[in-house]
């Protein structure tokens, strides 16, 4: 994806399964090495679950009211490894991108509060989530 | 970021057939209208213009099934609709991309359409509840009760537009076939793409032959449906002049009518609106969908000191639409449904110029990269609007917002009620009294309070007043059901 402002509801979910992608697609190359994150990884295809379903099932035209303030650039999901990259190296990038999730669910929870508290909970809780995530990768 | 490469919205479609007594067959008549792809200018889809003997048939197959399909029990007919909710969550991103390619709104709006359309059905599926007929003991005297049952009449039909092709018909259709009502839906030729798929749904849920048909076309079709002795009632969607028109020939053959018909929305906004917080409702109330339904705002009444402040912020915000593919998700706006819906609107604003009005944000001439076919228009905004302007006092169905000055809440809502139509009206405050007020006094069928597409939801009944709604019981909800049943009152006495 590239760099671009966030101003629409669909571009947001887009954005976040996008993320999510990106941390599946790096815990599958982890557990090859480490097997000892299943639960992240299922965490991860959950929400991704979640996410679509918000997409499909939250969305009312009586707030579909433009986003402003939010972009791409903001959150770097570029994931710079070398194809042999060891374990700590996957580690290090999945941290990274753990983080960048949760400071992008706050983000989101505040854009998207003046027009849905259903979905600004959901986000709110999947930034919850990261910091478990993160307290699981880091152990 | 593109989303315009799956492979179905290329597809060609062809000419479409109806789809009557459980088959898909050709329409009689040869002549066809073009369905056009408003974003890239692609033809899509040929529509057959049907004739009287088309509509015959949709009719004359749905009251050959009527006694069928009543004796069917309410739990039976609501399972239906439960088969039908689940197919269309499987089917839910298709459909949304069927209705951007034949409408041109954008992918989040279309989302939004679905979820209403699945919503309707869902709450259908009530239908053992909602049918419920009532008694009295004793009722009618000592040892005579008294109860009142709710029947399906039989044969009914909707004439739908294009601006929502896909959720219109559903604002009807899955009411009227909970209420064992069989029924006859015409697509707008427009955009015929959402009820062809909505069919093609239909057709897996294996109803009786008949119980619900399809014909495409136009004026013959409408025409037909509106004079067939057969047809019990009709639900139309549409212009004004043609909505009276439906209404009055429908009417004079004895049957029902709900024609929810133009629009000409009013937001008024209050010194002591919360702009942060609403500005972009408005703009979303104003531009989205293209500011093709029948919800949008059109005319923005600036009450007091808020004027300067709302007029350059709303502009600011109007700037900042990206209008684009609606297939793209960074687009939030798209094209308007035709190249002469587009000129329309252009003339519209050239006149506005004429009488006077000032242009602070003209949408004319907007051209988006790689798409040089489609009929877009940019948000415009227009100020120092006065009540005698054309600008002012007909509904223009495009993105062209209309500033206007009020010096208090009393002459704002005489402006609003001076409007012959009487679909949406919002207000924009954090005063509880002028709210108050604002749903007393203004002749609307759907008010928003700091809301300013006041859609009502499947629940609950949405209709205008005045000249935006011909008819008496009104779409959705518990107003569906007294529309798609009759009420029969027996009294008993066992000797």
């Amino acid at each position: 994806m590239l760099d671009s402002e966030l101003t629409t509801f669909g571009m947001v979910i887009k954005f976040s399964l996008e993320l999510e992608k990106r941390c599946i697609e790096l815990y599958e190359r982890f557990m090859l090495l480490d097997d000892s994150h299943d639960s992240s990884l299922k965490d991860h295809q959950r929400r991704v679950r979640i996410l679509e379903d918000v997409r499909r099932e939250k969305l009312n035209e009586i707030m579909l009211e433009p986003i402003a303030g939010l972009t791409t650039a903001d959150y770097n999901l570029s994931i710079d490894l070398a194809d042999d990259a060891d374990a700590e190296k996957l580690r290090q990038e999945l941290i990274r991108l753990e983080e960048q999730s949760g400071v992008f669910y706050r983000d989101i929870s505040q854009k998207v509060k003046s027009f849905s508290r259903e979905i600004t909970r959901i986000v709110e809780r999947m930034a919850k989530e990261n910091h478990k995530l993160l307290g699981r990768i880091t152990q | 970021m593109t989303d315009v490469s799956q492979s179905e919205d290329r597809a060609q479609w062809g000419k479409l057939q109806n789809y009557i007594d459980g088959e898909w067959v050709d329409a009689t008549a040869t002549e066809c209208f073009d369905v056009v792809n408003p974003a890239t200018g692609e033809i899509l889809a040929q529509t057959p213009m049907s004739s009287s003997d088309d509509v015959d048939r949709a009719v004359q197959a749905a009251q050959d099934v009527f006694m069928e399909w009543r004796e069917t029990s309410p739990v039976t007919r609501a399972r239906y609709m439960f088969r039908l909710k689940n197919l269309m969550e499987d089917d839910f991103d298709r459909l949304a991309r069927v209705v951007v390619i034949e409408n041109g709104k954008t992918l989040d709006e279309a989302r939004g359409e679905v979820r209403r359309a699945i919503e309707m059905v869902e709450t259908a599926a009530g239908i053992p509840s909602l049918m419920m007929g009532y008694n009295l003991e004793d009722g009618a005297a000592s040892g005579i009760d008294e109860e009142v049952l709710k029947q399906p009449m039989g044969v009914f039909a909707a004439i739908c537009p294009f601006n929502f092709p896909f959720m219109v018909s559903y604002w009807f259709w899955p009411f009227a076939l909970a209420c064992g009502n069989t029924y006859v839906v015409k697509p707008s030729e427009m955009c015929p793409l959402s009820t062809q798929v909505t069919f093609e749904l239909i057709e897996k849920l294996d109803l009786p032959p008949g119980v619900i048909n399809m014909v495409h076309g136009g004026k013959d079709v409408v025409e037909s449906i509106t004079d067939h002795p057969l047809v019990q009632g009709i639900s139309f969607v549409g212009s004004t002049p043609i909505g009276r028109i439906v209404y009055e020939r429908s009417a004079a053959k004895g049957k029902r009518v709900q024609a929810q018909a133009g629009a000409k929305n009013c937001l008024v906004v209050m010194p002591d609106a919360n702009l942060d917080r609403s500005l972009p409702n408005m703009i979303s109330s104003f531009y989205g969908c293209a500011g093709q339904r029948c919800l949008a705002g059109s005319i923005l009444i600036a009450v007091g000191d808020i004027y300067q402040t709302l007029a350059e912020r709303f502009v600011e915000g109007a700037k900042q639409i990206n209008v684009g593919y609606g297939l793209e998700e960074r687009s939030m706006m798209g094209p308007v449904v035709t190249m002469q819906s587009r000129d329309r609107i252009i003339k519209m604003i050239e006149r506005g110029v004429e009488q006077g009005a000032k242009l602070l944000l003209d949408g004319r001439g907007l051209e988006v990269e790689g798409y040089p076919n489609g009929s877009f228009i940019g948000p415009t905004v227009f100020d120092e609007v006065k009540p005698e302007m054309e600008i002012f006092q007909e509904e223009v169905f495009g993105p062209v917002c209309s500033i206007v000055r009020a010096q208090d809440l009393d002459e704002a809502i005489e402006l609003v009620n001076s409007l012959p139509f009487g679909n949406a009206s919002s207000i924009y405050t954090d005063s509880g009294a002028a709210a108050r007020q604002y749903r007393y006094e203004v002749e609307a069928g759907n008010i928003g309070i700091n809301v300013g597409v006041a859609a009502a939801m499947s629940f609950f009944p949405f209709g205008g007043f005045k000249d935006s709604f011909f008819g008496d019981i009104h779409g959705q909800g518990r107003d569906s059901i007294e529309f798609f049943t009759d009420r029969k009152t027996v009294i008993t006495r066992w000797f």
